[in-house]
């Protein structure tokens, strides 16, 4: 009797440990998690970038495998974002060929410029001049700079400052757009997150030119958006998970963070990790669909892993995130191993009709777009650096560059 | 709180021993004062092995399944939410006839102590406690919720004779809704976690 009631009591346990398994906690798994497998899916998104460039420095937008198409949209944050990346590369890998590819972009935002009362503002046939794109022009020069030390560009870094400081609204968030025809800025609307990008901006110019007075506003954006933001916006369950901020905030970990700065960077880095570790737990099949929804895009994963790396950057400044940083660590590792592993491989490519616009991408329903690439490529980039544990995101010295 | 306090009281809630004190005087309804203590040492012994090597097992356990203890949490909230449902609806742990016709043999065992009091609730608040405070916080509070439960059961006809049912019930929907804070610290510590 004694050992049948022992039995039951073991199948009791076996059969809780069998459905917490399968039905409550599936899983984690973190793809190719090493170091070398995330450093060569970087280099396989750079080339992706790099192959897919039209002649004006433009990027394929979104390339759908299933029925051979381009699309002929195009969007200039996305663009100015993707210039940024391959800046990061080209300083990483000390990589000619990726910063030609980021000039011929950022020769395309050049020509697309307009310009007022002291300040310069990326927009497209001389329409709505919508911050963001001007702000991630502005670090896509920052990243420049930092990979060549050069200063031909530090007039219209300036510009674009100047352009996104006349955007600062009274509540020291940001207006999304100016508005050339009306000469004002648009005060209709508002973007989640082109503050974060502004607020990058300014603490990169501040970095890159020290007392000219840029920290003054981006000190009053990084409290607007630790402290106001996510109300504002009406964001449903706040942190808002901006990889924007986060970078901005690593930045200034240099200046001495406040501690609500610091708070707020906690609970960013805990909405990377959770994100990260759900995303972890996704298993195929119309089961894991159903409870964790469809496969997200790289360009979605790809910014927590930004997040997190640079939070893992300021974590490794600031003691008071320091007890975060073996976990954050875990997260990225994880992360990055789940990005490399979904990446298009070169043999996989091969069976495609187009393999150049296969190949490093990440797709998702059969669709990919140039900011999968873009984010993905930052995250992989900057988690390298985290495995490496290389705390300064500068690259260790600067690319010697042809004449002008 | 220190994390023995906040261990002992999730342990509390999850073995919820009001609720199970209903389930223990029916099916030990003839056993005398010596026999009803043997019986809830028993019980207070055989969850503890149980709920101990859960704990201690954690780590080890959690990485032979790959899921993090952050996520674990998440799901130890889960599992708890159904007993504290039923534990406020019903007052009592489990369901069980009104009436035993024939007394059971080994009944300390199955279903008293597994899994009445070690419980899926009880082990997953044993692993993530585990996992969160280390082993000895939460051993100690194990042994300590297992030691009060033991009582309780052992003195289960005073308490009866205190409290009435109606007292019980009260007693053990009280700890229903700790269960419910319980759970959802859980969760939201797991969601709020790197």
């Amino acid at each position: 009797m004694l050992g049948r009631s022992a039995l039951l009591s073991v199948a009791f346990w076996m059969a809780f440990v069998g459905v917490l398994r399968i039905a409550v906690v599936p899983p984690e798994s973190c793809g190719d998690a090493n170091r070398d497998a995330i450093a060569d899916a970087a280099v396989a998104a750079k080339g992706w970038l790099q192959r897919n460039q039209g002649a004006d420095g433009r990027y394929v937008y979104i390339y759908d495998y299933d029925t051979d198409t381009t699309s002929s949209d195009y969007n200039e944050v996305r663009h100015a974002g993707v210039t940024m990346a391959l800046y990061q590369a080209a300083g990483r890998f000390q990589d000619a060929e990726a910063l030609r590819a980021a000039d011929a972009g950022l020769a395309w935002m050049s020509e697309n410029l307009i310009r007022q009362d002291g300040w310069a503002a990326l927009a497209p046939g001389g329409g709505r001049a919508k911050l963001g794109a001007s702000a991630l022009m502005l670090v896509a020069l920052a990243e420049r700079r930092l990979a060549t030390a050069e200063p031909r560009h530090d007039d219209l870094m300036r510009e674009l400052g100047r352009f996104i400081v006349a955007l600062q609204r009274g509540d020291d968030g940001f207006y999304v757009a100016w508005l050339p025809a009306d000469r004002s800025p648009q005060r209709e609307g508002t973007s989640r997150f082109s503050p974060g990008e502004a607020f990058w901006a300014l603490t990169l110019l501040h970095e890159a030119f020290p007392g000219e007075g840029w920290d003054g506003p981006a000190r009053l954006a990084a409290d607007f958006l630790t402290t106001r933001r996510d109300e504002v916006e009406n964001v449903p369950f706040p942190p808002l998970a901006d990889q924007w901020t986060a970078y901005g905030l690593a930045e200034m970990v240099e200046w001495g963070l406040d501690d609500h700065h610091v708070e707020y960077a906690r609970r960013l880095a805990e909405r990377f990790g959770f994100l990260i570790r759900m995303e972890a737990q996704r298993q195929g099949g119309s089961l894991g669909t159903l409870v964790r929804g469809g496969e997200i895009r790289a360009a979605a994963a790809g910014t927590w892993v930004e997040g997190m790396a640079a939070l893992w950057r300021l974590a490794s400044v600031d003691q008071r995130l320091a007890d975060l940083r073996p976990k954050m660590k875990e997260r990225l590792i994880c992360a990055g191993g789940i990005l490399a592993e979904r990446q298009v491989s070169g043999e996989d490519a091969a069976s495609y009709t187009q393999p150049d616009l296969v190949e490093g991408a990440w797709f998702v329903g059969g669709e990919t777009r140039m900011d999968d690439q873009q984010h993905a490529l930052s995250g992989l980039l900057y988690t390298v650096d985290a495995l490496d544990d290389r705390v300064h995101r500068e690259p260790d010295a600067p690319m010697t560059v042809g004449s002008p | 709180m220190s994390e023995f306090s906040l261990a002992a009281l999730g342990l509390f809630a999850a073995v919820a021993p009001a609720g199970a004190l209903p389930v223990f005087a029916l099916l030990t309804g003839n056993a005398d004062a010596v026999q009803r203590t043997r019986q809830a040492s028993l019980i207070g012994l055989t969850a503890f092995a149980l709920m101990a090597g859960t704990a201690a097992l954690g780590d080890p356990f959690l990485d032979w399944l790959n899921i993090s203890p952050e996520n674990f949490q998440l799901a130890a909230g889960l599992v708890m939410l159904p007993l504290a449902v039923r534990l406020l609806w019903s007052g009592e742990s489990m369901t069980l006839p009104r009436e035993v016709e024939r007394p059971q043999r080994r009944v300390w065992l199955t279903p008293l102590a597994v899994p009445l009091v070690a419980s899926p609730a009880s082990l997953v608040a044993a692993l993530s406690y585990g996992t969160r405070f280390g082993l000895e916080p939460t051993l100690g509070a194990t042994a300590f919720v297992l030691t009060l439960t033991a009582l309780a059961f052992a003195a289960a006809p005073q308490l009866h004779r205190f409290l009435g049912t109606s007292g019980i019930g009260a007693l053990a929907r009280l700890t229903g809704g700790l269960l419910v804070v319980v759970a959802i610290e859980l969760l939201v510590d797991g969601v709020q976690s790197v």
